[in-house]
């Protein structure tokens, strides 16, 4: 009996994570494949084109590209997460009269796809003369409604207030409150945040795909859709730039897996 | 009560920043704001180009390697003052790129160049390619067909194509020689006459192969071919003439499929591309530049063994190819700049040549493209066969092209999801096919003032 409950719990987790997991040695296997050579031969199992490949991206603006979206994306999570976490503090601590109607304000940021604003978007930082920059890239992720919510539902549960108006008793002033007090209790929450920010930024395509109009300034997802001519995608290559522009995402989830899944659990079970 | 001021600040300065994006209207009219931006730079660049004489030309496209980048780096060694920015944009997203561009008043680039099956939507972008006639072009001693797709109906020139790119049909010798007794490019074209041919030969295919082998890999890929090959107009009068051009291409694609001569791979997929090299598809539609991009690169050792012949299809007709276009918010100087420029690419035994070496496109221009200068080198590829004489001489004097739509791509779209389905369902025949493409379109054109007839 027992061995049957364990076949039963066992083979569709399996079958699950090889769902999950074979996509994923799918990309890296076809990475290593000359192109045309992909499906003449049994994908899931590695060919010998993988420095050719890697060499095909590296003689066009891989590396370039990578750390502009290294860049690109460290920053806009950075301050992403500052400015979010302040407003989420601000919502939860602070008593004021428009409260509600900027929480509502909030909510209703997020009920707007990003398609409608993003030519009033476009003429904001044209009229700010950043439209050749990489800068709009940065800026649209820092004043990010889900961010603010999310912080915002976050400090109610996971920040006491009497350890605030503790504080705020033995004499703190409020940006001390925040960075001390109020920052160590909301971490899982932050690096949640943080991870998926770095994620939404390093693979968005559309606001690059949009703002750049030089090849200097490409971002991953921009170079890795650049590995096409007119009659010829080179998939080999692409999947290739793409193993390898997993590989940031991969180490940040790694070293954040436990607080992230701590924070996306946080408040789900009140003791 | 400080504390409350900080804090609605600091919420309605996050909030202020957080809605610019979504709520920012459009402070000036997008045309109004793209002559400001335009005149901005034109002060701008024609102060450069008096100073120093320097003009430089922006250039989005999606064959900026293999195509623009050699001809650019060609005329900047000539012409030094001349400096070129290209971006490479993915074909798709070159239409939606533009379009925001202009309704942001954000800069266009300087070049542009507009696929053969979107001509249509770039024509109907108002206003925004200058007239060539005004540079002084030409048009007579280019393919009279390419020309007229690039004239609207004021006679302005809008464009000029790159190169010619008629479509034929290829073959792999092996297996003709296998099924029908002979691989000779002479007897395998008196075979194949018309369509109602092609579907006699199939089935002689499938026999002798005991259904083995099939005459085309894929129904996306003869929908393809049927669509470049109609002439029948996407639009005339504001409607769509979708019964009509799908009716054409859906009676043959359901007519072949029922016949069991064409697989269901999808077209242009690796899996689909895979079929070049095995041993059970024969016949290919074949536009001059997949002989590299397709036969040579999925089937090196084919091609290596010259096992490749080439037939004319039963119409002449061009598949692919992009035209240059030139903006009308570049400066006069970037203008002049890039008029020369295309025309020197076209239009000069040198750029003409620098093209047909780098990229393999042959010039359109037929005072350039004379005696040997269409000579392919890859023609032992298809076993020494004169394929350049069936490509630029036989096929390309009698190339139609139907008139450009704004619709074009939406069509070809709806073809190829439909074509896929009727593949993929045999009991779809041509009225379900039409019909499912209709409602399909419907969904797409969101115009109601345009009938879809």
């Amino acid at each position: 009996m027992k061995v049957i409950k364990k076949i039963l719990t066992w083979v569709p987790l399996i079958l699950l994570a090889l769902v999950s997991l074979i996509p994923f040695w799918l990309m890296f296997s076809m990475s290593t494949y000359k192109s045309e050579m992909i499906f003449q031969n049994n994908p899931l199992i590695p060919s010998n084109f993988l420095m050719e490949n890697i060499k095909t991206i590296m003689e066009s603006n891989f590396v370039h590209s990578y750390l502009n979206s290294l860049f690109v994306s460290a920053l806009a999570m950075v301050l992403s997460v500052i400015v979010c976490s302040m407003a989420g503090f601000a919502m939860t601590v602070y008593q004021f009269k428009a409260k509600k109607f900027v929480n509502t304000l909030i909510m209703l940021t997020m009920m707007v796809p990003t398609q409608i604003g993003i030519i009033g978007y476009m003429i904001e930082m044209r009229n700010l003369h950043l439209n050749q920059t990489l800068i709009p890239l940065i800026l649209v992720w820092i004043a990010s409604g889900f961010g603010a919510y999310w912080m915002t539902s976050f400090i109610q549960s996971a920040l006491p207030m009497e350890l605030v108006e503790s504080a705020r008793v033995d004499g703190a002033g409020e940006i001390m409150i925040y960075l001390r007090i109020a920052f160590p209790c909301i971490r899982p929450g932050l690096v949640t945040l943080a991870l998926l920010q770095f994620l939404w930024s390093w693979n968005s395509y559309m606001y690059p795909l949009l703002f750049i109009n030089k090849q200097e300034n490409y971002t991953i997802p921009i170079f890795v859709k650049s590995l096409a001519s007119a009659y010829r995608t080179d998939y080999g290559a692409q999947l290739t730039g793409l193993t390898l522009a997993t590989i940031p995402i991969l180490i940040f989830f790694a070293l954040g897996s436990k607080t992230f899944i701590r924070g996306l659990t946080a408040g789900a079970v009140k003791g | 009560m400080k504390r409350k001021l900080l804090s609605v600040l600091l919420c309605t300065g996050m909030l202020a920043s957080m809605l610019a994006g979504c709520a920012a209207t459009t402070a000036q009219a997008p045309a109004e704001a793209q002559s400001t931006e335009a005149e901005a730079g034109a002060e701008e660049a024609s102060s450069d180009a008096s100073a120093e004489g320097e003009v430089t030309i922006t250039y989005w496209g999606w064959d900026v390697s293999n195509f623009a980048q050699p001809l650019m780096d060609k005329y900047h060694e000539l012409h030094p003052n001349v400096s070129f920015e290209p971006t490479a944009v993915e074909w798709g997203d070159m239409i939606p790129k533009t379009q925001q561009a202009l309704a942001s008043g954000s800069e266009l680039p300087t070049i542009i160049p507009m696929d053969l099956g979107l001509l249509g939507a770039w024509k109907n972008i108002d206003d925004i390619f200058v007239d060539l006639r005004d540079y002084g072009i030409d048009p007579s001693k280019y393919n009279q067909a390419l020309m007229a797709s690039t004239t609207d109906d004021s006679g302005k020139i809008f464009g000029l194509h790159e190169a010619v790119n008629p479509a034929a049909i290829a073959y792999k010798r092996d297996l003709a020689k296998q099924y029908l007794g002979t691989d000779d490019p002479e007897e395998i074209q008196a075979m194949l006459q018309t369509y109602d041919d092609y579907i006699t030969v199939g089935q002689k295919i499938k026999e002798a192969s005991d259904g083995k082998a099939f005459m085309f890999h894929s129904g996306q890929a003869i929908a393809e071919w049927f669509y470049f090959a109609s002439t029948t107009p996407n639009s005339e009068n504001g409607a769509i003439n979708a019964t009509t051009k799908y009716t054409e291409i859906m009676d043959l694609l359901t007519k072949f499929r029922d016949a069991g001569i064409v697989d269901s791979y999808q077209n242009g997929t690796p899996e689909g591309n895979a079929t070049y090299a095995d041993d059970s598809h024969i016949f290919f539609p074949c536009p001059d530049w997949a002989v590299s991009y397709y036969i040579v690169a999925n089937d090196p050792d084919g091609a290596a063994a010259g096992n490749w012949g080439l037939i004319m299809a039963p119409k002449g007709y061009q598949h692919g190819g992009a035209a240059m276009g030139i903006t009308t918010s570049a400066t006069d100087e970037q203008k002049q700049a890039a008029y020369d420029f295309i025309t020197w690419a076209i239009s000069s035994e040198e750029g003409a040549t620098l093209m047909k070496d780098t990229a393999g496109y042959i010039t359109h221009d037929t005072t350039i493209n004379t005696g040997d200068f269409a000579k392919r080198s890859d023609e032992d590829v298809f076993g020494g066969q004169d394929i350049s004489k069936v490509f630029y001489s036989d096929i390309a004097s009698r190339i139609e092209i139907a008139s450009p739509s704004p619709y074009d791509g939406d069509i070809t779209n709806v073809r190829n999801d439909v074509a896929q389905q009727v593949m993929d369902d045999p009991s779809i025949d041509t009225a379900a096919a039409v019909q499912a493409a209709k409602d399909e379109l419907a969904t797409i054109v969101t115009d109601t003032s345009v009938e879809i007839k």
